[in-house]
């Protein structure tokens, strides 16, 4: 145990290798209807695994995380269309964008605790959404097109907002295990479980929370940009709906909220249910609801919460291995 | 010797409630001081300004003569500032092991050795075994223990120490008294107990305190028969000195 432990970055690493050629070789088997199903599901899995580092990595509960969804698909929009510039090239600038955003509006919010602090960021959302409504610059309530991509080449379009789809995936499970693992995960969980303590023992809790409030909202942001990309217009109804947090929230609690593991599941799931039931209208809201509630009746800590307390199996946990127990458990046996 | 931490003239107030009036004390390296006191007396509060967790309303804190007064609690865990809580506050998600991690880590005084002192700590305090069981599910007894391995793994140069003795049993009592005095000779240690026995083993002074105020000063002995101390723990000095 304390063997494979100890070999789980190496693992990882190996695991992280192969799904990015996988990510890479995609395009030359997959046609692009079926592309743009998995960009689709890479972007909702990144919203929601975003959520999923604020509030099970960093102790940031926000109701509000459609903020940055539509922050950086607009960003990316608006700067295209009035620069004419290439938007695969400014994307990178849309987790920019996200991040100032967040750390702009974290005096005020963080000012607030808990589910206080939870729905002034929504409340942030909707004036933002408000704001972008009610002003023809920036496509009011009809929203904007994508003008760069009107004369790119479709599958090069597709196969590069895939790409950039893939490359949220891959850091929503990857970059979040060694995130995790870091001295910064180390940091974040400390404040997570106990802020005074985490004080106690030398660490910032303000500018912590900080920290990781801007990154997962950046990249919530990145996510954003390639989502509403990848279907060329953006309209502040859609980007900055409050169903984006439902969704998010659904994937993460009956996947396992605080696990890497937990809301690929969750995603897997949703996208399950949409394909079977969407068609029924309501009723398929009110399975997603049901399911919800039956999971967190069943366990709090999600579907893989349990797997994992059950199997013992914990693939990417952060956990630091101390290699006492089993030395302490050698010498009980030796003596 | 000039102390490692003193404090001039603390006070502080909750509403009407005085929980430190006008406190001065100092503690030098290789030195312990005990504060005792009845429920309410106002230790835990005098100890949450050591720390920087609340702000005095008047008075002074010095750390190696430097003014601390304002300075931020983490901050202070950089300069050498040491505490456990009473009530165990572990990271409860973590490990018993990461908790004291993070100790070691984010002191930034065991640079490149932190693995290694979390495990030493742990060994030193009886952990070892629990080492790799989150702190949350962990048994009181053993957070207690924790309490004090994380605030070790600070490598701090001033310990404040909150009822660390409340609850364990006897021998247990013992070891801790081995731990501490151990650790005493580079330290300085301000203590916080109601187990007395336990303080006196190890405290070169103790202040007693009531309603915020001293009412007692000296070694153990003389601090256990102070009558002020008598009558605030006994009752009225006259039932307890004819018998004594």
């Amino acid at each position: 145990m304390t063997g494979l432990a100890s070999m789980r970055p190496t693992l990882v690493g190996i695991a992280a290798a192969f799904a990015t050629g996988l990510v890479i070789a995609t395009p030359w088997f997959v046609a692009e209807g079926n592309m743009r199903l998995m960009i689709e599901i890479f972007a909702v899995f990144a919203f929601a695994q975003g959520w999923n580092f604020l509030a099970g990595y960093v102790g940031i509960m926000s109701f509000g995380q459609q903020l940055f969804i539509g922050l950086g698909a607009y960003f990316l929009f608006l700067a295209s269309n009035w620069t004419g510039a290439n938007p695969f090239l400014i994307l990178p600038l849309s987790f920019v964008f996200s991040a100032l955003f967040a750390a702009a509006i974290s005096p005020f919010v963080f000012r607030l605790r808990d589910a206080y602090l939870a729905i002034s960021i929504w409340v942030v959302a909707e004036i933002v959404r408000l704001f972008i409504s009610q002003r023809d610059a920036l496509g009011s309530v009809s929203g904007l097109p994508l003008v760069a991509t009107r004369e790119m080449e479709r599958s090069l379009v597709a196969t590069s907002s895939f790409y950039y789809a893939g490359a949220l995936a891959l850091i929503s499970v990857f970059g979040l295990y060694y995130l995790s693992i870091s001295r910064l995960g180390l940091a974040l969980a400390a404040v997570r479980d106990n802020e005074g303590t985490a004080s106690a023992i030398g660490i910032n809790v303000w500018w912590t929370r900080f920290f990781g409030f801007v990154l997962g909202s950046g990249f919530t942001g990145a996510a954003g940009a390639v989502y509403y990309m990848s279907v060329f217009h953006v309209e502040p109804g859609g980007a900055f709906d409050p169903n984006w947090m439902v969704v998010m929230l659904f994937i993460v609690i009956i996947g396992g909220v605080g696990t890497v593991e937990g809301p690929i599941i969750g995603t897997a799931i949703y996208f399950l249910f949409r394909a079977w039931f969407a068609g029924t209208g309501n009723l398929y809201l009110m399975l997603l609801g049901s399911a919800a509630v039956l999971v967190m009746l069943i366990s709090p800590r999600g579907i893989w919460g349990v797997v994992k307390s059950k199997s013992g199996v914990d693939l990417l946990g952060a956990r630091h291995a101390s290699g006492l127990e089993a030395a302490a458990k050698k010498s009980r046996t030796i003596s | 010797m000039a102390p490692v931490v003193s404090v001039e003239g603390l006070t502080r107030r909750f509403g009407a409630i005085t929980v430190a009036d006008d406190l001065s004390f100092a503690v030098g390296s290789g030195e312990c001081l005990g504060i005792i006191g009845p429920n309410g007396a106002g230790k835990t509060s005098v100890f949450n300004m050591l720390a920087g967790a609340i702000r005095p309303h008047a008075g002074r804190i010095f750390l190696d003569g430097r003014d601390i007064t304002e300075t931020s609690q983490h901050a202070r865990t950089l300069l050498g500032l040491g505490r456990t809580y009473q009530v165990p506050q572990p990271f409860g998600l973590l490990t018993a092991f990461e908790n004291v991690l993070a100790a070691a880590t984010f002191s930034r005084r065991s640079r490149g050795e932190e693995a290694e002192v979390a495990r030493s700590v742990l060994v030193r305090t009886g952990l070892a075994a629990r080492a790799d069981v989150p702190a949350g599910s962990l048994p009181l007894l053993d957070r207690k223990r924790l309490e004090l391995a994380r605030a070790m793994a600070l490598k701090p140069r001033v310990l404040l120490l909150d009822e660390i003795a409340g609850g364990l049993t006897e021998a247990e009592v013992v070891q801790l008294v081995a731990l501490i005095g151990a650790l005493k000779p580079d330290l300085a240690i301000v203590w916080i107990e109601h187990v007395t026995h336990a303080l006196s083993a190890v405290a070169d002074r103790i202040l007693a305190i009531n309603f915020g105020s001293r009412i007692a000063e000296g070694t153990p002995a003389e601090v256990m028969a102070h009558p002020a101390v008598l009558e605030v723990y006994m009752g009225t000095v006259l039932d307890v000195a004819p018998r004594g």
